[in-house]
């Protein structure tokens, strides 16, 4: 029961995160659906400058609940789709 | 004949703070709305949903009114002559200048940050539309420069960023912040008086109506947001006639 409840919550952030891209980035929909862990971001995604980067971050906090600390935040952070989730799955449990 | 809904005029009202460029639409005999934008960058990217939400309200009767802000859009002062202050007092000669040329049945909209200069804006009922705190909206400005400067190559911290601002004008997201604008947005928060209030959110944050809809003041390139300007411009003229039947 506890892994399928774990399971579960980390599903929620995966697709929050999805939709956090989808909405700042103003991607299709087959983009945002398509979206998997190995997917690139920095430097893939010209939608991505550095304003970009700033509303993921605030509305990350916002929809998960997080507090991040700008020290935490490099380019690794937004390297793919995989490393974004990563992070904040580490947010949330914390 | 002119039809009233289709009336559009851009207008430049005198205040003794500024003149204000102002964008009027619709009839000028029913209730009016004084739409406060969101600040800076994202008051661009939100131009044409408050267009389209303008234009739903000419059609059902109500006048609405958008300025620009001292030192914003098309005003005539450099954006560093922005000032809380400034802006407080040409908010407010608006507002007594909407009321002695209209019908004197005033109500206010606004945007994210414009949410913060609520309260000098006399109106007898606002809708606050994902309204943002102070804090937050000059945390993310101070991030965009982080990551605009981690890409040029010249990396800093958000808290050195913050030790320059607290002395020295620095351009953020593409606009010149002062340490006066810098430290009164920080200090800003939605006003909480006795003023009926109605807020509306996208996606899940706590507000007393939801829409689905993309957040069009966070895309470079907006979204499509004709269903989300009708939307809102519904629930709002909604909100207006049960405030006037008050």
């Amino acid at each position: 029961m506890t892994g399928q409840a774990s399971q579960a919550i980390s599903d929620d952030v995966t697709e929050t995160v999805r939709r956090v891209l989808a909405d700042v980035l103003a991607l299709k929909p087959a983009t945002a659906a398509g979206l998997t862990l190995d997917t690139p971001l920095f430097g893939s995604l010209p939608e991505l400058d550095s304003m970009a980067v700033a509303g993921l971050l605030t509305e990350l906090e916002d929809r998960l609940g997080i507090i991040i600390d700008d020290d935490d935040v490099d380019g690794e952070l937004f390297a793919t789709f995989g490393s974004l989730v990563a992070f904040a799955k580490v947010k949330v449990a914390a | 004949m002119s039809d009233p809904a289709a009336s559009f005029e851009l207008r430049l009202i005198q205040t003794p703070a500024a003149s204000l460029p102002c964008v009027v639409r619709g009839p000028l005999n029913g209730a009016q709305l004084l739409i406060l934008p969101p600040l800076f960058e994202e008051m661009n990217r939100t131009r044409r949903l408050l267009a389209g939400i303008a234009r739903r309200l000419a059609e059902a009767g109500i006048g609405s009114w958008l300025p620009d802000l001292p030192g914003t859009g098309d005003s005539e002062l450099p954006t560093t002559a922005a000032s809380w202050p400034l802006w407080h007092d040409a908010l407010h000669a608006l507002c007594e200048e909407i009321k002695i040329t209209t019908s004197d049945n005033l109500h206010l909209l606004a945007i994210r940050g414009g949410a913060l200069l609520a309260g000098a804006a006399p109106a007898r009922s606002r809708y606050l539309l994902a309204p943002a705190a102070g804090d937050r909206l000059l945390r993310e400005l101070l991030r965009a420069r982080l990551a605009a400067d981690q890409e040029r190559r010249e990396p800093t911290s958000l808290s050195a960023l913050e030790a320059r601002l607290a002395h020295e004008t620095l351009e953020l997201a593409g606009y010149l912040l002062t340490p006066v604008l810098a430290r009164d947005l920080r200090a800003a928060t939605p006003p909480t008086d006795a003023t009926p209030t109605r807020t509306a959110g996208l996606s899940g944050a706590p507000a007393d109506v939801t829409f689905e809809g993309p957040p069009v003041w966070r895309q470079a390139e907006p979204m499509a947001s004709d269903m989300l300007a009708a939307m809102i411009a519904d629930d709002l003229r909604q909100w207006i006639a049960s405030c006037d039947a008050r």
